[in-house]
């Protein structure tokens, strides 16, 4: 017997088509073909593909702005194009569809006003947002004057303004720098720890890989592969072992345990590089922690309080203290933000330079970005005992 | 409602910072502006600030109208084109919400250029009237301060007159009712025709009326009369009276005035009888045959209502004119490209502009005696076409306004108001429905 989510998807869609014909009623492009899609409530859904592999039609389907020739589709336990819903969806599209006469306060004002919040409630979500995306000195700017990645930032902080259930990001890194790209992978995994159930189209496919729980792959409308991204992409066949550098005849030893198994040519050996998109958020945040101007996006200053707590706006109603707390930019970061880490390290290390503290290593400082994947459920009895060895062999090399 | 306020709040602001409401109202002033000096009349006191009134206000009204259709088109559907109505309908708010708070939006903006419209016409005027002396000054001020209300005279329809010959000829001759052919029945309607509107050689006429209330003690009332003379720069003398049942004592007034000019009579308030019922005679004084037109041959005009209320009632009657074409525009933005929406919003709107014209040809084609098949399917088409842009029919107002008439409110709830209010109800439901069962993607892989 299935559960209540898996009966209840957030998102439930059988035998799901759209053919679009001319003005004729001819049949032009048929966009999908029979797609089934079930986004489970929590879960953080990718919907990979090509160009043209109907990811947007999907989208558009989900939203209500395009209606299935054929098929089931429901959003939310009702009919996408159930006004109702909306209340409880977030959407960012592929593009900035925002109003570019309109500065970046209003565009939040408006929409909060739509999405029937209080003008308080708005007023401090549009100042936590805006923050969290680095626009909080942007504000009264208006958004035709933003930057492609601004606009990004911007369309990702209305998303997000009524703290919503279902978030659909369609390219959400598209055109943001790798700052940003960082800070939207830790709003998702933030926001997917909170219960949120997150759709995402991308094409920068390590994203994906990096925050999806499961994804579908569409080509040619129809669908390829759909499942967990741990069954889809996990190779079983092979054991990855990572660790501080150690001697040579450490690693000889591990060799020779290695090669009573397998065969000499199946092991490599060599050391890991820092990635360029490692190196590139330690500089900004470098910069960042010194206080360089800038007239474009800041680092954001972690996700905003209300995204990461269910009780926050209780809490900030009724709490005199709770509320004092938020008014203090510095405690809006979230402490177990990977890029909020970052900057504390940064800091750190220019408050070295200029003082006497203890510099923190850089590998501590991008730890979450060697860290290893989820644990493989399927490593047998025997490749443990392996590992078993070469770790104790490691160690007491290291001992000696 | 909140919602819908703030798509129009969205809507006006967006429409004030891309320059769409102020280029509204520089154009709408800027054209009154210059009509309003450029335009020349016969150069007589009152008939000339009348004239650059009525011009001034006519055309700039027309652009206005114009102006509000093409910013209705583009404001919808450049939202479409450029995706922003995506965003707007992943919002908790319905599609028939959005499409009343752009409404609500385009109206607040035309309601805007309204204001300034008055308000520039108002101002040029003043201007235009520092160079009136101190007594002409005093004349324009007694003609526009108080809108006068304009009573017609009780006449009885063409057909009826008609109907009612052709029974009388039947009776009396031996003439079958078959045998009345379209010959005889020409002949009498022409008969009929001349009869309404000619007073013959030492002859004389009668109206009757009825007036809209009996006038105040010491309120004005006055006569003003317009006929046709085959010699123009002859005067013509004779009387006016004024009689009504159960009124002891008729009012008589001589005069002497010349053809295709207007004059005026002042009748005292308390001539007029308690029921506003009379009827007025002409006899003339050696008078050759003369005409006095059906639409300005004989009027009575008595005191109503203050110059601010006159422009408060045709700002009304306006602004429900100008809220249906934007309702127009937008559903012609949310159902057409930018283009093909604005042009045939505006072609509807000139063809009600016609209407006039058309509706005066269906009505030459319906007195006849006889209709074959295709006089009946042009009548039909007229007709459809008069139906179609009725409703776009700006209010019969500017003219009024412009010569200090008080707006027959009421008439023009009765005449004009059912049709537009249809024809804005229906235009509505239209765009409504057509963005509601929009598919905002054609093709979006």
């Amino acid at each position: 017997m299935g559960t209540d989510t898996e009966k209840n998807p957030v998102i439930g869609g059988i035998g799901l088509e759209k053919t679009f014909k001319d003005f004729w009623g001819r049949k032009k492009v048929a966009a999908l073909k029979n797609v089934d899609i079930t986004v489970k409530d929590g879960s953080v859904f990718g919907l990979l593909g090509p160009n043209g592999a109907g990811k947007s039609t999907l989208i558009k389907l989900i939203l209500g702005h395009l209606y299935p020739t054929r098929g089931r589709l429901s959003v939310l336990g009702k009919s996408p194009r159930d006004v109702s819903i909306k209340q409880r969806i977030g959407y960012l599209p592929e593009r900035s569809y925002l109003y570019a006469n309109l500065t970046a306060a209003e565009t939040l004002s408006y929409f909060g006003a739509i999405l029937d919040l209080s003008k308080d409630q708005i007023a401090s979500r549009s100042a936590q947002l805006l923050e969290m995306v680095g626009l909080e000195t942007v504000r009264n700017r208006r958004i035709g004057e933003f930057s492609h990645g601004m606009t990004r930032r911007m369309g990702l902080a209305q998303a997000l303004l009524n703290d919503p259930e279902l978030l659909i990001l369609d390219e959400p890194t598209a055109g943001l720098d790798p700052v940003g790209c960082r800070e939207v992978k830790d709003l998702i995994v933030t926001l997917g720890k909170r219960g949120k159930t997150i759709l995402l189209t991308s094409h920068l496919l390590a994203d994906v890989e990096d925050v999806c729980d499961e994804i579908l792959l569409l080509y040619g409308g129809t669908v390829q592969s759909c499942g967990s991204v741990t069954d889809l992409l996990q190779d079983h066949e092979k054991t990855c072992l990572e660790f501080p550098k150690v001697s040579e005849q450490a690693l000889a030893s591990a060799m020779n345990i290695l090669t009573e198994e397998i065969p000499r040519d199946s092991v490599s050996v060599s050391s890991p590089s820092e990635s360029l998109e490692a190196h590139f958020l330690k500089v900004v945040a470098k910069s960042n922690a010194e206080n360089r101007e800038t007239a474009g996006a800041r680092m954001g200053k972690g996700v905003a309080e209300y995204l990461q707590d269910n009780d926050y706006e209780t809490r900030y109603h009724t709490d005199p203290a709770a509320a004092a707390e938020t008014a203090a930019v510095t405690n809006r970061i979230d402490p177990n933000s990977k890029l909020s880490e970052l900057t504390r390290d940064a800091k750190a290390k220019h408050e070295n330079l200029t003082g006497d503290q203890t510099e923190t290593p850089d590998h501590e400082a991008l730890q979450y970005l060697v860290e290893p994947g989820p644990e493989p459920s399927a490593i047998t009895t025997h490749e443990e005992g392996i590992r078993k060895n070469v770790l104790d062999k490691l160690a007491d090399d290291g001992e000696n | 409602m909140r919602k819908i306020l703030v798509i129009a709040r969205l809507t006006f602001l967006l429409a004030l910072r891309n320059g769409m409401v102020w280029g509204t109202l520089g154009l709408t002033a800027g054209t009154a502006v210059f009509i309003f000096f450029a335009s020349t009349g016969d150069n007589v006191l009152l008939n000339e600030l009348k004239l650059r009134i009525h011009y001034s206000y006519a055309l700039s009204y027309s652009l206005l109208t114009l102006i509000v259709i093409s910013i209705s088109c583009f404001t919808v559907r450049s939202q479409i084109d450029a995706r922003q109505i995506h965003l707007l309908t992943a919002l908790p708010i319905s599609r028939r919400d959005i499409w009343i708070g752009k409404w609500l939006g385009l109206t607040l903006i035309a309601a805007l250029a309204e204001c300034v419209l008055i308000v520039v016409i108002f101002l040029s005027s003043s201007v235009y009237c520092r160079s009136y002396s101190a007594e002409e000054a005093k004349i324009a001020k007694d003609n526009f301060l108080f809108a006068r209300y304009e009573n017609k005279p009780v006449t009885v329809a063409i057909e009826e007159k008609i109907s009612e010959r052709i029974e009388t000829l039947v009776r009396e001759t031996d003439l079958a009712r078959n045998e009345v052919n379209e010959k005889i029945w020409n002949s009498i309607e022409q008969q009929v025709r001349r009869e309404h509107q000619l007073v013959p050689t030492n002859g004389g006429k009668s109206w009757h009326f009825k007036i809209k209330r009996a006038p105040r003690e010491g309120e004005k009332v006055d006569l003003e009369f317009r006929f046709y003379a085959e010699n123009r720069r002859t005067p013509i003398q004779g009387t006016w009276t004024l009689s009504a049942p159960g009124k002891v004592e008729a009012f008589t007034a001589d005069f002497s005035a010349l053809p295709y000019e207007f004059n005026t009579i002042r009748i005292p308030a308390e001539q007029i009888p308690a029921s506003g019922e009379f009827d007025l005679r002409f006899n003339g004084k050696d008078n050759p045959e003369v005409i006095f037109g059906i639409k300005t041959g004989v009027r009575i005009y008595q005191t109503d209502v203050t110059l601010l209320v006159n422009i408060i009632k045709a700002f009304c009657a306006q602004l429900i004119h100008l809220s249906v074409t934007a309702a127009v525009g937008l559903t012609a933005g949310v159902a057409f490209t930018f283009s093909v929406a604005s042009f045939f919003s505006i072609v509807l709107y000139l063809l009600s502009l016609s209407s006039g014209f058309f509706a005066g040809v269906a009505n030459e084609l319906t007195h006849r005696f006889s209709f074959d098949l295709m006089d009946r399917i042009g009548i039909g088409i007229i007709n459809f076409g008069i139906w179609l842009t009725k409703g776009l029919d700006p209010p019969d107002i500017i003219a009024s306004l412009s010569s200090g008439i008080s707006i027959p409110i009421h008439q023009l709830l009765l005449q004009w108001g059912p049709g537009i209010f249809i024809y804005g109800v229906v235009v509505a439901l239209l765009g409504i429905c057509l963005l509601t069962r929009k598919e905002l993607d054609k093709i979006l892989i």
